[in-house]
């Protein structure tokens, strides 16, 4: 073996490598991977009214997104609605979207799709309420839709005050509390 | 001579001279030490916002209710050091000494703290922020050289249409409920010692499944270890949804005091549950109302929380009609509710952490009622009208109703018995499971695991065979002991069970069931049977 088949050969791998990731950057770029899931209704009582959701696993600012959404009667219910509100940091471009599907029998599902436009770093989330009468009694589950955009994904988180450690070595958040004339019982 | 009237004129001067001092009339007597301290004292309240039925949270009704047996500091503002600590009194008054003529702030704690007997420590934290406690501080001030009255609200931060300030209040109403709860507690033991409590509150939570820290926590639940709590305005919020409060108390309640078996998952009113979740929800509502002495049990949320997502009234007999008998949270709540009502808190109380908690069966209806009516006998008569009203057997004779009295089959013939007796070296037994009542797949309703009794007549070696009678059946197992899982297999394949292990003589119970059911998923396939036997 000589030393130009050497080089020819180390040019051949590098090419190829660099075939390699070309092509793995393009499938990253055309393959949205996306996130099934089922909001929890494990916890305190809600209404009998099962929600998924499908997602992009990763949105960008700008973009317009679409999820859906699947609501399934868990028992026979009158006037079963579905609507969708944007938290912060989300746009829906068509508004505030609401559907009533009338009366329908247990096990009954439907999915609907909405577009949001991401407007903010973090995760966003979209509003769902589903929302039935069951033996006559209106009752509604509600959930969200996370919508993770860009990478910093503690970006959208408030606080509720100034998050300080006491002389104790206790981690405390500070809030204010307002003077009042009150007076002793 | 002169010698002894001497000694005794200097004797009686003496004697006279330490009269007098004693009648404190000198007027060489000691001046009182100077005043270096002054007493702060005050009350402490919070922004309440009542639920209403139909429109949620109403703000422009909201009063100021005193922040009971909160933690309160006295904060030198030089160098941040505690001078004194204290807790309020059930009004919301508080009174700390501190030295006069110093710059001091007055720290509210979201925090209930007992030492001693009873012990409690109920603290709000903030899960999205490193579990840091919640506190409220006064702007500093100076302690003069008199008494002085510093009384102080924690607003909600409602703006008029929507949250524009802090909610400082939130956690303080969250803490007014464990009040209740834990007051609730007292009136039936007032010793009690309550292990430590994180309630995970942030206005970041929401019922998204996934990352607490960032605030996704699903629905407000208890955990087996702490509370978390939803605060996400305009989706759902629940820190002034005192019965939803009081309800996930209620769970840590059940847990750290009693037992309980329930399975979780999903589950709403007019579900068909396995028994031992419709026993730990239908707890958990009826604890609400007892908490809060109120019946009314209102869940708020949506936008500006001007909504509701459940409202139920605990002391209806009607309910809901959807779902009525042993496997209904619903029946179990009314049930329990109307045993509060009838003969009060305590006889409930010695059931949950007496017998209850030590019970051979699953924590179900039948073992609490059991208990309960062995312990009350005048109140069986009580007790079984509610029971008949829900439906439910009157003349079960044990914690498993071994006899077989329960007629209530929810549709299905083959949901009952509700336990199978399974005698070692006597006959096979068949089962029963069926995925018909869970539609949603969540392996949590009534059918989805079957009951068994097993009785071991001498201590042995013991084989247990479970074959499906169902083609495809996946046969799985469980064998416990008074709360304790002493056995289990899990097969992954469609092929007979067998399992060897030495028991003592004695009555076990457990639970047999199609891998499919348990897992709830998407598998829907009805019914499958299998034969049971112990040898």
């Amino acid at each position: 073996m000589n030393v130009t088949n050497i080089k020819k050969q180390y040019i051949t791998l590098v090419a190829l490598i660099l075939m390699l990731l070309s092509w793995q950057n393009a499938y990253s770029a055309d393959v949205v991977r996306i996130l099934h899931k089922e909001l929890s209704r494990s916890g305190k009582s809600t209404a009998p009214i099962a929600i998924s959701y499908a997602v992009p696993a990763k949105t960008s600012i700008g973009e317009n997104v679409q999820v859906t959404v699947t609501i399934k009667a868990l028992s026979d219910v009158n006037e079963m609605t579905l609507r969708m509100t944007s938290g912060d940091g989300l746009i829906m471009p068509s508004g505030e979207y609401q559907k009533n599907y009338g009366k329908q029998v247990r096990n009954t599902a439907f999915s609907e799709t909405v577009t949001v436009i991401p407007n903010a770093e973090g995760i966003l989330y979209l509003n769902v309420f589903a929302t039935g009468t069951f033996n006559g009694k209106k009752m509604t589950n509600a959930g969200a839709v996370p919508i993770n955009t860009g990478t910093v994904t503690r970006k959208m988180l408030k606080k509720s005050g100034q998050a300080t450690t006491d002389s104790k070595g206790q981690k405390i958040i500070i809030m204010p509390a307002e003077e009042t004339k009150t007076q002793q019982k | 001579m002169l010698k002894i009237r001497a000694a005794l004129y200097f004797t009686i001067v003496i004697i006279f001279s330490i009269l007098i001092g004693c009648g404190g009339g000198s007027s060489n007597a000691p001046l009182p030490p100077p005043v270096t301290t002054v007493v702060v004292s005050g009350v402490i309240t919070f922004d309440f916002v009542p639920t209403d039925s139909t429109n949620g949270l109403l703000y422009a009704s909201t009063i100021q209710k005193p922040a009971r047996g909160i933690v309160i500091e006295a904060i030198k503002t030089a160098d941040s050091s505690v001078l004194s600590t204290t807790s309020t009194d059930n009004t919301g008054n508080y009174t700390v000494t501190i030295p006069k003529n110093i710059d001091i702030k007055i720290r509210i704690k979201a925090q209930m703290l007992k030492t001693g007997t009873p012990f409690w420590d109920f603290q709000v934290v903030d899960n999205t922020n490193s579990q840091a406690l919640y506190a409220a501080d006064s702007v500093a001030f100076n302690t003069g050289t008199s008494n002085v009255t510093k009384s102080y609200n924690l607003p909600s931060g409602w703006g008029g249409s929507s949250y524009t300030s802090t909610r400082v209040a939130a956690p303080f109403a969250i803490l007014d409920t464990v009040y209740k709860a834990k007051s609730k507690i007292t009136t039936a033991d007032n010793a009690v010692h309550y292990p430590q409590l994180l309630i995970n509150w942030s206005l970041n939570n929401i019922g998204t499944p996934g990352d607490a820290t960032l605030g996704q926590i699903g629905t407000s639940h208890y955990d087996g270890t702490a509370l978390y709590i939803l605060g996400k305005a305009d989706n759902d919020t629940d820190e002034y949804d005192d019965h939803v409060i009081a309800h996930e108390w209620g769970h840590y309640f059940e847990n750290k005091f009693s037992r309980s078996d329930s399975i979780g998952g999903s589950h709403s009113l007019g579900d068909e549950l396995d028994p031992r979740l419709a026993f730990g929800e239908g707890f958990g509502n009826a604890f609400s109302g007892m908490a809060t002495d109120d019946p009314n049990y209102i869940d708020t949320l949506g936008a500006a929380q001007g909504s509701v997502g459940v409202v139920m009234n605990l002391a209806d007999s009607n309910g809901d009609p959807s779902s009525i008998g042993w496997y209904s949270e619903d029946s179990v709540q009314y049930i329990l509710y109307a045993l509060y009502n009838n003969l009060g808190f305590s006889p409930l109380y010695t059931v949950f952490t007496t017998q209850q908690k030590t019970t051979n069966s699953f924590t179900t209806i039948y073992s609490f009622i059991a208990y309960l009516k062995a312990n009350n006998p005048s109140a069986v008569t009580t007790i079984d009208s509610l029971l008949s009203a829900k439906n439910i057997s009157t003349t079960f004779v044990n914690i498993w109703d071994s006899t077989e009295t329960e007629t209530n089959n929810g549709g299905d013939p083959k949901a009952l018995p509700v336990y199978t007796v399974v005698t070692a070296g006597s006959a096979t037994v068949q089962v029963c499971g069926n995925d018909q009542f869970d539609t949603n797949g969540d392996g949590n309703k009534l059918m989805s695991r079957r009951f068994i009794v097993i009785q071991i007549p001498t201590t042995a070696t013991y084989t247990i065979n479970i074959s499906p009678i169902t083609a495809g059946g996946i046969p799985n197992y469980t064998i416990n002991s008074v709360g304790q899982l002493i056995g289990s297999s899990n097969n992954a394949a469609s092929v007979t069970l067998t399992d060897s292990g030495s028991l003592t003589s004695g009555v076990y119970y457990g639970e047999v069931f199609d891998l499919r059911h348990y897992q709830g998923t998407t598998y829907f396939v009805g019914e499958v049977c299998f034969n049971v036997r112990i040898y």
